[in-house]
């Protein structure tokens, strides 16, 4: 019986011992040890904090990373804001018979039905989200245009998506007035007789045609509307489905677009995020002047091939002043701020391919690297008017290939195939990247029209932002390019923390690091749209630094 | 009773880290058995049934229960310089074993021997934002063979092969919070070594009538060790594998039981690290103890069945430089028809002796060892 007790108690206790293994108990933090340490080459170094300017190598405008959405894809603008005109074009097509408004079209095309149910305006459904206001009418510029259904006149219509002026095409729009606008299923844009009888006569004659309505809204406005459910409509019919000439169909999609028209005076050298683009800014940094610099400071400890593994940059706040900032006042004020993000650049290269080239871009060896498997094939269609076509297909792609606009016809598992377009008439480029570590932009300048140029680079690693993480788990103010207190101001000042590309630009001895301000949006996506002109020459014009040194040999 | 239970509980709640664990290949541990572990870590060469020790594999094929034991070591530092001092807790699980006994086929040991540690923690007294961390160490897997020679009534010969496996790291961690920031951003550097290589050790042991007695020797042996960086920092350069010749020890050991309960052990041993560490002196090791065996079956008193054990044993030189003098106490007691306990005290001081700043640290540090013993895989004829 003793013994039966005994087992079952020292069970016990070996459990608890089994429990308690790994539990640790101290006294304090160990302290003790130091100079023993520092005999093995264990020391730490004080740190240090200094302001210096910014060594860069260079500065660029770049655009915003993404492909623009052709037509149909993204929501239908219009308005004004940033001293820009938001233009919205739509096409309808007359004569395409298997479209769900083809009765009415039939009914329109005899003259007595014709003449019972007259086709008086444009009007659109409120639209959703954003800045809408329904109550107060606006002044928009109206241009209605007849287009032949030809092959070579149905091209046009990217050109006119895409912001071109009709007559520039040759193009000449029988209604071209100012009119009142209000976004309402009721209200709309009259017509008038003669674009009226126009239509009435094409459709009787069943001649093929499209009817493009071009809509610009004034750079005053301040407000960006999202205009739904665009429709040719009758006096007589009401409501939404019966009696209305729909958008017709462009490569698939709804032919329709909105496109910001930059002003004259806009800025050239800006971050900020407009409909359907924006301008990111790229610097690339000195990271030999920096590394001078700390050696110069800080002494320099184990000398390597590659890497500059002296100092762990625990600091590098940049200072972004701006002499100028324009914004949508309509919305919140206090979301614009700006990211910086670094990525190692590893590999670059640049090409001028003619227009007509039809190519794999030479970057396979990169994407073999990262695990794709298949050439990336970039090609161009110089057959539209005033516009060049690309067309960007990849297989095995990554599904979340990462942009900040819409990747047009999609992405799957299997592949990504998107098209884009690019003016002639101005200087007109898109950035994207094709994995998280490929980058490619591809630009288009009309005195070398017979030329696309191609420059893509291999980063090392995806371009890392830092935190901005204040007191409270809010973001810090002063990232903001403008908080309440500045909305007013025209000239604010940015300070982000950038210690990661800081770091990189330090360590990294063989290659460049680029850092790119890029514009964030706020809480209304495409409708928060601002602008702001750096006034330093090298964009961020000075940068504090904590910084301590690695120590010998023992770490 | 009691006691036992109050020991046990509070060796789970000691731990052992010294900041003298960054030499060399850090702190080494014996691989001792659980009762030798209260010897003075002397007792390699006492007849047992049951035990095994990857040195002296040659013992063990007089071995007659197949056993497994695992060990823990939970243990506590008294850390001092000439400035300051300071408590640290430690511990592992310095082996693993499993000695089969295969009659007239011989005898086969497997085991896990956690050989080095480099476990220690230091924070910057200048700045207690940066932090040192030393973790992981060498270890090895051990494969013995004994046979015990039918032709030489006592005599038996042994054969271990090691492998030496795992990595180290030390590391530094920094954090860093700015005043207008919510969360502070921690800053690491890493420097490793990973290990892969083997050694071989023979050994020879001689039992007859109270006199026991034992001795090894290591062959030569090589380590590919492949230094690496990591943390904040990127590679500073591709890891370089390179080769390192291991330590190599020769011991000798020896058991005289006196009286039917009642013996002492002795052993002492070598190890040159000067092909390993450049400049690191000899290693010695001795050892003395005394144990008094336990008697009786589960229906006799617990005290009477428990075995009393004691010893001390001192180390000089080595990769760490050590300067080492602990004394034990052990106690052993069965648990259930066919397993044991064996707790084991170690109280001692432990000095860098390499001229360098001074470093100290008194360690209390307790071996928990639980062992099961049958006689698994051997015919009833085979049984004594």
């Amino acid at each position: 019986m003793y013994g039966k007790a005994s087992v079952n108690l020292r069970i016990s206790a070996l459990l608890l011992a089994a429990l308690l293994a790994g539990c640790g108990f101290t006294d304090a933090t160990n302290r003790t040890g130091t100079d023993f340490l520092a005999a093995q080459g264990i020391t730490i170094s004080s740190r240090d904090s200094f302001r210096t300017t910014v060594p860069v190598l260079g500065v660029q405008v770049v655009p915003v990373e993404g492909i623009p959405a052709p037509n149909g894809m993204e929501a239908l603008w219009l308005g004004g804001t940033l001293g820009d005109s938001i233009r919205a074009v739509v096409a309808f097509d007359l004569t395409n018979t298997s479209a769900p408004d083809a009765g009415f079209k039939s009914i329109q095309a005899v003259d007595s039905l014709a003449s019972k149910f007259k086709l008086t305006r444009l009007s659109f459904g409120i639209g959703s989200g954003g800045d809408t206001d329904t109550s107060v009418a606006r002044q928009v510029h109206v241009r209605f245009i007849l287009v032949d259904s030809t092959p070579q006149n149905t091209w046009k219509l990217p050109a006119l998506f895409m912001g071109v002026e009709p007559s520039a095409l040759g193009l000449t729009p029988i209604v071209d007035r100012d009119s009142d606008f209000v976004p309402s299923v009721n209200l709309g844009i009259p017509f008038g007789a003669a674009l009226r009888d126009s239509v009435a006569a094409r459709l009787k004659a069943a001649k093929p045609s499209w009817l493009v309505a071009i809509l610009d809204g004034h750079p005053n406005w301040e407000s960006v509307f999202s205009v739904g459910d665009p429709r040719l409509r009758t006096d007589s019919v009401s409501g939404t489905g019966e009696g209305s000439f729909l958008p017709g169909n462009f490569q698939a999609r709804t032919a329709w677009r909105s496109t910001e028209m930059r002003s004259s005076a806009a800025w050239n050298r800006s971050l900020g995020w407009w409909v359907g683009g924006g301008n990111r800014l790229r610097v690339t940094l000195d990271g030999n002047a920096l590394r001078t610099l700390l050696h110069q400071r800080l002494g320099k400890g184990i000398p390597t091939d590659s890497f500059d593994n002296n100092f762990n940059v625990l600091q590098a706040r940049v200072r972004v002043p701006f002499s100028g900032f324009h914004w949508l006042h309509g919305a919140s004020a206090d979301n614009r701020s700006l990211g910086i993000d670094g990525a190692v650049v590893q590999d670059s290269g640049s090409s001028a391919l003619p227009t007509s080239a039809a190519m794999p871009i030479k970057i396979s060896h990169h994407l073999t690297e990262l695990g794709l498997t298949v050439v990336p094939d970039l090609q161009f269609d110089d057959s539209f008017p005033d516009i060049l076509q690309g067309r960007f297909y990849l297989e095995n792609t990554l599904s979340d290939v990462p942009t900040r606009l819409s990747l047009g016809m999609g992405s799957t598992t299997s592949y990504t195939s998107t098209n884009f377009w690019l003016r002639k008439d101005i200087p007109d480029s898109l950035e994207f990247r094709i994995s998280s570590q490929v980058r490619v932009r591809v630009s288009h300048y009309p005195n070398d029209s017979l030329n696309v140029h191609i420059h893509w680079s291999l980063l090392g690693n995806s371009p890392i932002a830092d935190p901005q993480i204040g007191i409270g788990d809010t973001a810090r103010p002063e990232t903001r390019i403008s908080d309440t207190a500045l909305a007013s101001t025209t000239s604010p000042i940015v300070h982000q923390e950038a210690r990661t590309s800081f770091s990189l630009a330090v360590m990294e001895e063989k290659f460049n690091v680029d850092v790119d301000l890029v514009p964030a949006g706020g809480t209304i996506g495409m409708q928060d749209l601002w602008e702001a002109a750096p006034s330093a020459a090298n964009i961020m014009d000075s940068l504090g630094m904590i910084v301590r040194p690695r120590d010998g040999n023992g770490f | 009773m009691r006691l036992s239970i109050a020991v046990l509980s509070l060796s789970g709640a000691l731990l052992a880290q010294t900041p003298a664990n960054i030499l060399g290949m850090g702190n080494e541990t014996d691989p001792s058995d659980g009762p030798s572990r209260g010897m003075g870590e002397a007792g390699e060469a006492l007849r047992s049934d049951r035990s095994w020790d990857p040195r002296l594999e040659a013992r063990s094929a007089f071995a007659t229960q197949t056993a497994l034991e695992v060990q823990l070591d939970p243990s506590i530092d008294m850390i001092s310089d000439d400035q300051t001092s300071n408590s640290v807790g430690g511990g592992g699980i310095p082996r693993v074993s499993l000695s089969i006994p295969m009659g007239r086929f011989g005898h086969l040991g497997f085991g896990y021997w956690q050989r080095f540690d480099k476990s220690f923690e230091w924070t910057s007294p200048a700045d207690s934002s940066v932090e040192a961390i030393g973790q992981g160490g060498a270890f090895e897997g051990d494969l013995s063979y004994g046979y015990a020679l039918p032709w030489l009534r006592g005599l038996a010969l042994g054969v271990t092969y090691h492998r030496i496996l795992g990595e180290d790291r030390r590391m530094r961690t920094e954090s860093f919070q700015a005043a207008d920031e919510g969360l502070p951003t921690v800053f690491s550097d890493t420097l490793g070594n990973s290990y892969w290589g083997s050694y071989w050790t023979g050994s020879v042991y001689f039992t007859r009538g109270p006199l026991d007695l034992g001795a090894w020797a290591d062959l030569r042996g090589q380590a590919t060790r492949t230094p690496y960086d990591g943390g904040t920092s990127q590679q500073s350069q591709e890891p370089q594998p390179t080769t390192m010749e291991l330590p190599r020890s020769a011991g000798f050991a020896a058991a005289y039981r006196f009286s039917e309960r009642q013996a002492v052990v002795a052993d002492l041993e070598w190890t040159t690290w000067q092909a390993t560490v450049s400049g690191a002196p000899d290693r010695w090791k001795g050892g003395v103890g005394w144990q008094s065996q336990g008697a009786g079956d589960r229906y006799d008193d617990f005290w009477k069945r428990a075995s009393w054990r004691a010893g001390a044993y001192g180390i000089v030189g080595g990769d760490q430089y050590d300067l080492t003098e602990a004394a034990t106490a052990g106690l052993g007691f069965p648990l259930g028809s066919q397993g044991f306990v064996d707790l084991s005290v170690h109280l001692g001081e432990n000095q860098v002796d390499n001229g360098g700043p001074r470093l100290k640290d008194t360690f209390v540090q307790l071996y928990v060892v639980l062992s099961g013993a049958s006689s698994w895989g051997q015919s009833l004829r085979s049984h004594r």
